[in-house]
């Protein structure tokens, strides 16, 4: 009797540690995904195979993408500033083609012609729902001030208020971006951010990566240079990569990061930002790329805990040692965010940084999936939070190397590599705002 | 006091024109229109002054609609088809408009057999009867008539189109652009052919917006050459479009043009730096002076004349909808002369050679206008290289280019110099080169060093002499003209660099020994200003008849 009474209080002591031990946490497989570039993908008798503008073309997108054993999908919101669903904040003047005269057409097959805007049901509404039944975790990709390098992406509310354009030093307006300095267009933005949020989208992931045309340069506007004035008591450099000028501006887009992080906060529930960067160099003395071209401290960003995860979309590996480089800047970039922020590694086909799978592809002369697996496998190792693919198009990530990432998320990158301890996430509850 | 008058006279007299109190164009007795729900825009004045035309969404599409300004009276226009937009009264009263027509998805739109597929066309309505003058796989938009009532002017997409699966072609992007066309307004179908004005292939390079002036000799049209530029109003004669010039400065976005009736002033839409706001402008054609109206808060955009010149009629959002708005403009002609800031007149300056190529013996030189000799070596390639030739000072200033070359081969691959000028400011100051399409092309450079170029309209001739002349206008603009025909395209944006420390100028070849020109320079010129040859546009030719 006491033997099993004993028996029993031992299995209940056992019971109650397991249960209060921390749960494994899955390695987080984030797939960005840009609809679009699905619109001419056609089946071998030329019909098309996704209809982006329609439920089931989404959802076959969404089928395609799981190949990958994605368990995260960012999906592009923007093309542009103009918005890929049925916006009231960007709705006057109408976005379609020609219907305001200040931006020119695009004229591409198909592509020029489709109205993500106008459709329904509500193309980011359906998709967060889809993958709530999923049990995927769904997010807004969101390219930081970004026109694409074409006039036919820039917005209806950017158009409208010529006001609050970007000016370059020498006295030029340009009409692709109001600047973030206005609090008017950071309350656009917010309002852009609700409408996101009325969707069900619960992770921002705002690339810095994809700025398609602006810059530090587009920041010469009045209240900019009245501030810089006031600081300094001079002119502000004429040349905008001049690193004071950068991080001048950077104090604007660190401002409508903490805008962005409160707002999210005030709306409760579990409200994620998730920051990209590219070209990443911990060498101490390197140039911060994302600081110069896009005037943003990302490393500030990580410090004061204004992001919960910070995108590693492509790092300044060398091509001598391609995989050792790569690792090296890993542990840099892991220590540096020490539990600040989560961490994501990119496991990258998209190759416009020339630092993507293809490029250790070519330089090591393994095989795609090889690479992919050692990708992959080196952030779990390296303790990062998960990994993101950029982005899943039809067919570029081949089906072999598909089939190698889905293998690697159902078996041994499927948790993380250590659970956190309860230090080493400083999460948000444990934060005064 | 008397100080303080001489200085405010001084000002009004000296400053820009964007400064100047609007003494010569003032506006009143404004009034609302339209009222309610929806947003009215893009109202036109019907010729007998009676009726206004406009677009609406207050209804499930975008409607075209007119209002009696006598009794208030609206009547829906178009026939409900898709999304009607863009009025235009024909001198006799009747409507055209664009209709904008979706069937479904893009995909399921998309051109195949005959099945219907999207497109945006003009529209004719005359005596109730609505019939088709466009409709095709593209955009036709912002048509305007003629005076005479022949001939239909608007914006199209038509050749801009690209074929499946195509998304750019860097070399001759045609993917965000539009162009000017016409179409003759007879009345037997078959006899109305579509022909393009002025089409120019560039990334983000569109023309919209026709005007016209009475005579009919003259267009203005809105303009962006780039996605990093503004709007400009442009102008040119309707015989030669291709040789326009522009009417607003670089720092202003300026659109929707419409010339006053009498052909003295163009109303546009614009933003200048400082502007609260989107405005009406009006601007003095011949002086180019500009002033915007004081049309009270909001947006005020796209604005037309009454029949008489008296009125203006336009959009504004004040009520929270644009709605449309009146009012009574008084005009005079500028007391000075001011033009617009940026609005430099083309052709008003006279031309020096700076350099030109001789045959000494068997050594080619470059003489000098003031009689510099500047010895040719021969370069590893055959090419020839001439080291700090004098009076090559270029500065900001409008320059050109000029040979006669003969091209034996077009390249396969890379391009093949022609003539380039090594600068101490930039070694690429200026190069007129075949690049690999076989275009001749030529580039210069903006002030922070990047590229600007223009591109022949075709691949060029071989086994004869071609006389290219290509030049830098007072803007920045580089054109070119071979065998004496402006070509279609101008650089996009400035190549505003300052070139004054000329280290070199090379022929057939670049100083590494690449590049080299399958053929030969058989003559050079360089200099300063407009060559005598070029066909000179200024305000006067355009606006008030002056004969070149």
């Amino acid at each position: 009797m006491k033997i099993n009474c004993l028996m029993t209080i031992l299995n209940v002591l056992l019971f109650i540690a397991a249960v209060t031990a921390e749960a494994e946490e899955r390695f987080e497989a984030a797939a960005m995904i840009d609809h679009i570039d699905f619109v001419h993908v056609t089946a071998p008798d030329g019909t098309a195979m996704f209809d982006t503008e329609t439920p089931q073309g989404n959802n076959a997108i969404l089928d395609y993408v799981s190949g990958t054993g994605a368990n995260t999908i960012l999906w592009r919101v923007s093309s542009g500033a103009t918005v890929r669903y049925r916006s009231r904040e960007e709705s006057m003047p109408p976005v379609r083609a020609p219907f305001d005269k200040r931006r020119l057409p695009d004229n591409r097959h198909t592509w020029g012609w489709v109205r993500y805007y106008e459709a329904e049901p509500d193309i980011l509404r359906y998709v967060v729902r889809e993958c709530a039944k999923r049990d995927m975790s769904a997010g807004a990709h969101w390219p930081f001030e970004e026109t694409h390098w074409w006039s036919h992406t820039f917005g209806a509310w950017n158009l409208e208020h010529p006001q609050f354009w970007g000016m370059t030093a020498d006295g030029l307006p340009w009409s692709g971006r109001c600047s973030l300095t206005y609090p008017e267009v950071v309350a656009h933005r917010l309002r852009l951010v609700d409408e996101m949020i009325d969707r069900g989208v619960r992770r921002f992931f705002i690339d810095t990566w994809r700025t398609g045309g602006w810059s530090p340069a587009y920041e010469y506007v009045a209240p900019e240079i009245r501030r810089w004035k006031a600081r300094y008591e001079c002119e502000p450099p004429a040349d905008a990569t001049d690193p004071r000028w950068c991080a001048f501006v950077a104090e604007s887009t660190h401002a409508w990061f903490a805008a962005l992080r409160q707002h999210l906060d005030s709306n409760g529930g579990d409200m994620k930002l998730m920051l990209g960067v590219a070209d990443i160099d911990m060498t101490p003395g390197a140039r911060d790329m994302t600081l110069i071209e896009r005037g943003i401290d990302w490393r500030c960003l990580v410090k004061e805990g204004i992001v919960d995860t910070l995108v590693v979309m492509s790092v300044d590996w060398d091509k001598k040692r391609p995989f050792e480089s790569t690792r090296e800047i890993y542990q840099a970039v892991m220590n540096y965010c020490d539990g600040h922020c989560r961490v994501l590694f990119p496991v990258s086909m998209y190759n416009f940084t020339k630092k993507g799978l293809p490029e250790y592809h070519r330089t090591t002369g393994l095989s795609l999936p090889d690479v992919t697996s050692v990708m992959v496998r080196m952030a779990w190792e390296q303790g990062a939070d998960g990994i993101a693919m950029e982005c899943v198009d039809y067919n570029n990530y081949s089906a072999a190397t598909m089939k190698t990432l889905r293998q690697l998320f159902q078996g041994p990158c499927k948790f993380k590599r250590m659970a956190k301890s309860k230090n080493r996430v400083k999460e948000r509850t444990e934060k005064t705002r | 006091m008397r100080l303080s008058l001489i200085a405010v006279l001084y000002l009004l007299v000296f400053s820009g024109c964007r400064t100047l109190p609007p003494c010569w164009c003032r506006v009143s007795e404004i009034s609302a229109v339209t009222d309610g729900r929806g947003n009215d825009t893009e109202v036109v004045w019907s010729p007998d002054g009676k009726s206004i035309a406009f677009q609406t969404d207050r209804y499930d599409k975008l409607r075209v609609c007119v209002l009696n300004l006598d009794d208030g009276k609206r009547e829906i226009a178009d026939a409900g088809t898709g999304d009607a937009c863009y009025p235009a009264w024909t001198p006799d009263g009747g409507l055209i408009y664009a209709v904008d027509q979706r069937y479904g998805t893009a995909v399921e739109d998309a051109p195949s057999g005959d099945k219907a597929c999207s497109g945006c066309g003009l529209r004719l309505l005359e005596n109730g009867v609505e019939r088709v003058l466009t409709q095709g796989y593209w955009r036709d938009y912002t048509p305007v008539v003629s005076s005479d009532g022949k001939t239909v002017y608007y914006t199209s997409t038509r050749n801009h189109q690209l074929p499946p699966g195509v998304r750019d072609n860097p070399l001759n992007s045609s993917m965000n652009g539009a162009s000017i066309w016409r179409l003759n307004l007879v009345p037997d179908n078959s006899e109305r052919t579509p022909e393009c004005v002025y089409e120019v292939f560039a990334r983000s390079f569109g023309s919209v917006q026709p005007s016209l002036s009475p005579d009919g000799r003259t267009m203005v049209w809105a303009q962006i050459q780039g996605f990093r530029q503004n709007w400009r109003l442009c102008a040119a004669q309707l015989a030669s479009p291709y040789n326009f010039i522009h009417l607003t400065p670089p720092e202003m976005s300026a659109y929707a043009p419409r010339i006053s009736p009498d052909g003295r002033f163009i109303a546009f839409t614009g933003f200048m730096p400082g502007d609260p706001s989107w405005g009406v402008y009006v601007q003095h054609a011949l002086s180019g002076g500009i002033a915007r109206l004081d049309t009270g808060p909001g947006n005020s955009k796209s604005p037309c004349w009454s029949p008489d010149g008296r009125e203006l009629i336009y959009e504004n959002n004040r009520s929270g909808f644009y709605k449309i708005y009146r009012a009574r403009i008084d005009l005079r002609e500028p007391a000075a002369f001011m033009p617009a800031a940026g609005c430099v007149e083309a052709g008003l300056t006279g031309s020096t050679i700076a350099a030109r190529l001789q045959n000494v013996g068997a050594l080619p030189v470059l003489k000098a206008a003031k009689g510099e000799v500047t010895q040719g070596r021969k370069m590893s390639e055959g090419g020839w290289s001439f080291r700090q030739p004098g009076d090559m000072v270029l500065g900001k200033e409008p320059f050109f280019v000029k040979v006669r070359v003969v091209i034996d081969e077009l390249p396969e691959k890379g391009t093949q110099v022609i003539a380039m000028g090594v600068y101490r400011e930039h070694p690429l100051g200026w190069q007129l080169y075949l690049r690999e399409n076989g275009h001749l092309t030529f580039g210069s450079r903006d002030a922070r060093g990047d590229f600007v170029g223009v591109q022949a309209d075709a691949p060029a001739d071989t086994g004869r002499a071609l006389s290219v002349l290509a030049f830098r206008d007072a803007e920045g603009l580089l054109k070119m003209a071979v065998d004496g025909r402006l070509q279609h395209a101008c650089g996009i944006g400035p190549a505003d660099i300052g070139l004054h420390h000329c280290e070199n100028i090379l022929l057939e070849q670049d100083a590494a020994g690449k590049r080299v020109l399958k053929g030969r320079v058989v003559e050079f010129e360089c200099g300063q200003g407009y060559p005598a040859s070029l066909p000179r546009i200024t305000r006067k030719r355009l606006f008030a008849g002056e004969m070149q």
